[in-house]
């Protein structure tokens, strides 16, 4: 403080006399309004209002987007209203000279050289904050046609992989309305005859502007150069209507990844699934469960991907945290409604996590710290704009936690995990890439020294991208991936150690092809193979009550082929059309159960068995699996939508819980166990409101499964070779409706509020083992109402609080509806499925963020997120059991995880 | 594995999580539906058969079913009718152990036809040749428990194991146990001039009485396994003289298979990874009507019976027991039971044959 006084008083006794001039400037009155300009760009236009100049270093401005509005007020006035709030100042030099500074840059010796280097003009704007400006020219004036208007076509692209860039737009300046690129990057624009400005903008990128001549149609293609992370998304916006009234697709949700991280935290870890339920439509079983269920699909009709590889269990610690690790995530979309014809598998959803590649041209990192895990990344050219490494690791600590408690077992007890990933990328050519990786996660959970599970994920991939010709590009891509996970109970008298897992190869070929501006066509073929790994249990000692038992598993393989249009018919009309074909085999090596024809999948049924060799097949399905949707543009900021999908699904969790556990079987169809077919018909509206601040859609649905494994009454799921007689063929339906107010663009309040009603029942076929009498019943995740609000204030694009709110219906459960004794147990019987419900489902979370990554241009910047979990401290139910206390009848019990507010603080370093 | 232990972990990481007690509003079950319970065993006495009917949920006794007609049959055609027994206490059918004998090898079923004529069988079971329990090994370990508050505690428990020699040449063998604790509680002379005589009680805590403790053992080749069974508190039952009894049963692989599923409804641990319950199929159907299926179970059983006695000294630092019954108690209105032992749960004053 003293400090600040005295610096006061000097620039009060040093500068007064030559700044009486500014000083009346300073009083002078106008007024002004700027909508969504940077700091710099309202000191521009304040030198003209008030003819004045500003010095300042650019780079030590924040760069965020500003609203501001003045009426008959001072220079003054203005400053103050607009500096203050930003941790700016500002100090008159001379009679038309203000200094304008971070407040803690105010000392003599900087002021006296900002005003050398401004008299001097030797400030300029780093060059990442200027637009990349290109001369470009097409056709000679002296030849030119006479034409109103000029065709221009061409690619942008990363100016450092050489990647066309889906989704950026181009626009000529002035003129609100843009054109945005297709999926690789190819855009057509007409320009009227001579010069043009040109403008190219699309985040995370340096805009572009391009001064055009252009006498005759032709061909540009433009490089656009990448800002440093966290600073484009503020730099650059959009100008163009929403993403969701564009596209064709129905029920496509992208999730920004700076949202993700800005999302309130558990013990300060950002996580991509637990950001999911903050969708419309989505929603898991509750805090620290496994997984996500879309429209009250089941677990396992997810197909979760990274970097379009399967991810069979995305859980970290029993399902708090998830294994997608944030610093190297470069988009998150959730496929929903409309599904492309290049995935399948799976009926509910498709989650596409895609993984960046590290940077072409200078190193960079992070290194950060939560209270639950540490981590790192560090990327950069291995080979200056040819070969570029990404690498990337986490590592739980959570075992600290544990030290405080008063139990031994608590003490004992261990929660570990890692994930760590290696990208390498390299460019071969101009346009053509290709990235490798290698990922592996895995989770180590034991309680005291009684048991635990041990389980992860291993996977290499491989893609190779290369154009052909100018209109299509072509990527062919391989993975190989293991999922491996055990149980272990060292002590009890059964001590055993039981091991499962699945085996996957898969590799794909795609085709992206426009052939003109109404086309975009996109087919190609994959290949996918899923190898059970046989369920193994092992004496954990030498003296177990349990003996070496060893069950093989199915395996089954697709082969698919789909090709998709998206097409359009005109300005009004889209239409994407898409067919998948897949033919699926079962293979041995395998002993096939022969159970007596008519009769139940019984173990007493079973009549025979056929030994199949190995790779010989057992079983084959297949099928067509088309899909449509229709796009009408009822104006520009309006667009209605219809689709249908179908999928099959060939590989299904044997698991009835509602949260699984990491040794849950991944069971391929087979003679038995049937694919599940799903159709689901979707009518969706979205428009954008309020001059685009406001994204509104709404979604209606409809859809059926065949075929969905049903779980008989107790079932025996591990270690069991006839699987099949604890399953019955189930249908499934589900409907319900979708309605999302977003509001994206604001400088101080943002967010969304959306409401979801949906139904799911099931029933299985009538007769032995029927589940409720064979009746229609809701299934485990049918929760009718859903509402998610998130709103985050934003003191400056820097420093933002953030409240998150989520109500759902709880979730059915079996509970018991009548009792009887046996043997002296007294025992409650459930005999109807799912005829309850757990308690409904509130939390409030809190979050403050402090992001230097989108205020500071260079150096080291830090952020923190403080958050506030569950901040009413809601006993949300984990689940509900039943317990008999001695002398009492069973009672139910409802069992939170997380019944208290969870504060907890992150940190994190970018270089 | 105890999955409820899960729940714990998070509760330490969190040292916020909780339990409470909550009310789900269900329609009530078929109420109409018979039960069956009951086992024919190789041990002496009688042979006891329950028939009741469901309650709702929430109310634990049940009706009898009276009038009924019990038989035991075995498949060589012989038979022998239960008789009902009524009392006040309990309703039954009971069968002399003499009536029909437990023949080693020899299969078993009952039938129970209702005074409305409607037939239910038991599914024949083979009898077993008898496991029997090597010893009884006792010992006092610390486990923790969750209360009802969610607030972990810590019990120091007397344990009891059963060791067994399994059979050498059988590739599988299933064991269910069910154990007791039955304690010595004399009743303290009441203050004043000529008191009345005091009366020695004994009385029973069922261990395993809400719990089947079964195993399944698979190519053990004559190996010797020890089993947790149960344990109580070490408490006012060791105060004098006190005998666990456990009974291992050799059972068929389906009833194994009942039992052990009816412990984990009757038991749930309580979380997410919990098996989802829904009704068990017993053994016993419904000949004239198969959609009227009855619930429970016909055991039919080799037994064998361990027992060993102990008193506090046995558990040395452990047993700090205060006496539990003083003079004082009946100045200060407390613990009747020491002036009134029947006044405990489940005791009598005959004593076991077993106590010397």
């Amino acid at each position: 403080m003293k400090i600040k006084t005295t610096l006061l008083l000097y620039f009060i006794l040093f500068w007064s006399i030559p700044t009486l001039s500014a000083q009346s400037r300073l009083n002078n009155s106008a007024s002004g309004t700027y909508k969504s300009k940077n700091i710099y760009e309202i000191l521009s236009g304040l030198e003209t209002t008030y003819n004045v100049r500003f010095c300042n270093d650019p780079e030590l401005l924040p760069w965020y987007k500003l609203d501001y509005s003045f009426t008959n007020k001072t220079l003054h006035e203005v400053l103050k209203g607009l500096l203050n709030k930003n941790t700016l100042t500002y100090v008159p030099l001379n009679d038309s000279l203000i200094a304008v500074c971070r407040i803690q840059d105010l000392q003599s010796a900087y002021i006296k050289d900002l005003r050398t280097r401004c008299v001097n003009g030797t400030i300029e704007l780093p060059e990442m904050l200027q637009p990349l400006k290109l001369e470009k020219s097409i056709g000679d004036a002296n030849n030119a046609v006479k034409s109103s208007k000029i065709r221009i076509s061409g690619q942008i692209s990363d100016q450092d992989s050489g990647e066309g860039i889906a989704g950026a737009v181009i626009f000529v300046n002035g003129v609100n309305s843009g054109q945005q690129t297709n999926a690789i990057g190819q855009y057509r624009l007409d320009v009227g005859s001579g010069a043009s400005a040109l403008s190219v903008k699309y985040i995370g990128y340096r805009e572009t502007q391009i001064a055009l001549s252009a006498w005759e149609d032709g061909t540009i293609d433009i490089p656009m150069a990448p800002m440093p992370l966290g600073l484009g998304e503020v730099l650059v916006e959009g100008n163009r209507a929403s993403n969701k009234t564009n596209n064709v697709q129905t029920g496509v949700e992208a999730l920004p990844v700076s949202l993700v991280k800005e999302l309130p935290k558990l013990l300060g870890e950002s996580d991509v699934i637990r950001s999911l339920n903050t969708i419309a439509g989505v929603s898991n079983v509750s805090d620290g469960a496994t997984g996500f269920n879309v429209r009250g699909g089941n677990l396992d009709q997810n197909l979760t991907l990274q970097d379009d590889a399967p991810l069979f269990n995305t859980a970290h610690v029993l399902g708090l945290f998830s294994v997608y690790n944030t610093d190297v995530v470069q988009s998150v979309t959730l496929y929903k409604g409309h599904v492309p014809a290049k995935y399948g598998g799976r009926l509910a959803s498709v989650l596409d996590v895609k993984l960046r590649d590290g940077d072409f041209t200078q190193w960079r990192g992070n290194v950060g710290i939560s209270m639950a895990s540490g981590r790192g990344r560090v990327e950069g050219p291995l080979i200056k704009k040819r070969l570029s490494v990404l690498a990337a690791v986490r590592r739980s600590y959570a075992n600290w936690m544990l030290q405080f408690t008063d139990l031994a077992e608590g003490r004992e007890s261990r929660a570990l995990f890692y994930d760590g990933i290696v990208k390498l990328t390299a460019r071969i050519g101009e346009k053509s890439s290709l990235a490798v990786s290698a990922y592996q996660s895995r989770d180590y959970f034991r309680y005291g020294q009684q048991y635990g599970y041990g389980w992860g994920n291993l996977v290499f991939n491989a893609t190779y991208r290369h154009p052909i010709g100018e209109r299509a590009v072509s990527v062919i891509q391989v993975n190989s991936g293991r999922y491996n996970a055990n149980y272990f109970d060292p002590s009890s008298t059964n001590n055993f150690n039981l091991s499962n897992g699945i085996d996957y190869r898969n590799a794909s070929w795609r085709v992206v092809f426009i052939p003109n501006s109404r086309h975009e066509l996109s087919y190609g073929a994959n290949w996918n193979r899923n190898i059970g790994r046989p369920e193994i249990r092992t004496p954990k000692q030498d003296i177990s009550a349990t003996s070496y038992q060893n069950v093989p598993k199915d395996r089954g393989e697709e082969f698919a082929l789909f090709g998709e249009d998206e097409f359009k018919i005109n300005d009004q009309f889209k239409i994407s059309a898409g067919i998948r074909g897949v033919f699926y085999r079962n293979f041995g090596p395998k002993t096939l159960r022969i159970y007596e024809p008519g009769a139940h999948l019984t173990n007493e049924n079973i009549i025979d068995s056929v030994v199949y060799s190995g790779n010989k097949t057992v079983k084959t399905y297949g099928g067509l699996e088309p899909r449509i949707s229709l796009a009408y543009k009822l104006d520009d900021r309006k667009s209605l939508k219809i689709s249908y999908n179908r999928a099959k699904q060939y590989i299904h969790q044997m698991s009835n819980l509602a949260s699984p556990t990491p040794v849950d079987i991944w069971q391929v169809s087979n003679t038995y166990v049937r694919p599940q077919t799903g159709d689901q018909f979707d009518l969706g509206y979205s428009t954008d409101w309020k001059d685009r601040k406001w994204e509104i859609t709404a979604d209606v649905f409809y859809k059926r499964i065949q075929d969905v494994p049903v779980f008989k009454n107790l079932p025996n799921l591990l270690l069991n070779p006839n699987i099949e007689t604890e399953i019955l063929p189930g249908n499934g339906r589900a409907h319900g409706f979708e309605i999302s107010a977003k509001k994206n663009t604001a400088v101080r309040w943002t967010g969304w509020v959306n409401y979801t009603w949906t139904r799911t029942f099931v029933r299985t076929p009538t007769g032995e083992g029927a589940v409720n009498n064979g009746d229609w019943y809701p299934s485990d995740f049918d929760q009718p109402h859903q509402v998610n609000c998130y709103a985050k204030y934003a003191f400056n694009p820097s420093i933002t609080a953030g409240f998150n709110y989520t109500y759902r219906t709880g979730r059915p459960i079996s509970a018991p509806d009548r009792v009887y004794s046996v043997g002296g147990i007294v025992v409650p019987d459930y005999s109807s499925r799912n005829n309850a419900r757990i308690p409904d489902y509130h939390r409030l979370d809190f979050s403050l963020n402090i992001d230097q990554n989108k205020a500071r241009i260079s150096g080291t910047k830090f952020s923190f997120n403080i958050s506030i979990y569950n901040l009413l401290g809601r006993n949300n139910p984990f689940s509900v059991y039943f317990e008999r206390l001695p002398g009492s009848y069973p009672k139910a019990y409802s069992l939170s995880v997380i019944g208290a507010a969870i504060p907890s603080i992150g940190m994190d370093a970018t270089f | 594995m105890s999955n409820k232990t899960l729940y714990l972990v998070f509760l330490l990481l969190f040292a916020a999580g909780c339990i409470k007690e909550i009310e789900l509003k269900t329609e009530t079950g078929d109420l109409s539906t018979l039960v069956i319970s009951g086992e024919f065993t190789n041990s002496t006495g009688k042979h006891v058969l329950k028939l009741v009917r469901p309650n709702t949920y929430g109310v634990s006794s049940f009706d009898h079913v009276g009038g009924a007609r019990v038989t035991l049959f075995d498949d060589s055609g012989n038979s022998a009718p239960y008789a009902e027994v009524l009392n006040a206490e309990s309703a039954a059918y009971e069968l002399d152990a003499n009536a029909l004998p437990a023949v080693t090898g020899r299969a078993y079923f009952v039938e129970i036809v209702l005074p409305d004529g409607e037939t239910y069988r038991s599914e024949p079971q083979v009898l077993l040749p008898v496991i029997p329990v090597d010893t009884l090994l006792v010992e006092a370990r610390t486990v923790n428990r969750t209360t009802g508050a969610g607030v972990v505690v810590q019990d120091r428990l007397a344990f009891v194991d059963a060791q067994t020699t399994l059979p050498a040449n059988e590739t599988q063998v299933f064991l269910r146990w069910q154990a007791d604790c039955v304690y010595f509680f004399p009743e303290q002379p009441l203050p004043g001039p000529l008191p009345p005589p005091t009366r020695k009680c004994y009385v029973t805590e069922y261990l395993t009485e809400q719990q089947a403790v079964v195993l399944s053992l698979a190519n053990q080749n004559g190996r010797t396994i020890r089993t947790p069974i149960a344990g109580k508190r070490i408490d006012k039952a060791f105060e004098f003289k006190a005998f666990y009894n456990v009974v291992q049963k050799r059972i068929s692989a389906d009833a194994f298979d009942y039992f052990d599923r009816i412990s984990k409804i009757a038991n749930p641990e309580g979380t997410v990874f919990d098996t989802p319950p829904g009704t068990l199929k017993g053994n016993c159907y419904n000949v004239n009507n198969s959609s009227r299926a009855p619930l429970g179970y016909f055991e039919v059983a080799a037994v064998d019976t361990f027992r060993v006695s102990l008193n506090g000294s046995f558990f040395g630092a452990d047993f700090n027991y205060a006496p539990h019954c003083t003079q004082d108690d009946y100045y200060f209105n407390r613990d009747q039971e020491c002036f009134d032992c029947l006044l405990l749960k489940n005791s009598t004053y005959e004593r076991p044959f077993y106590f010397n």
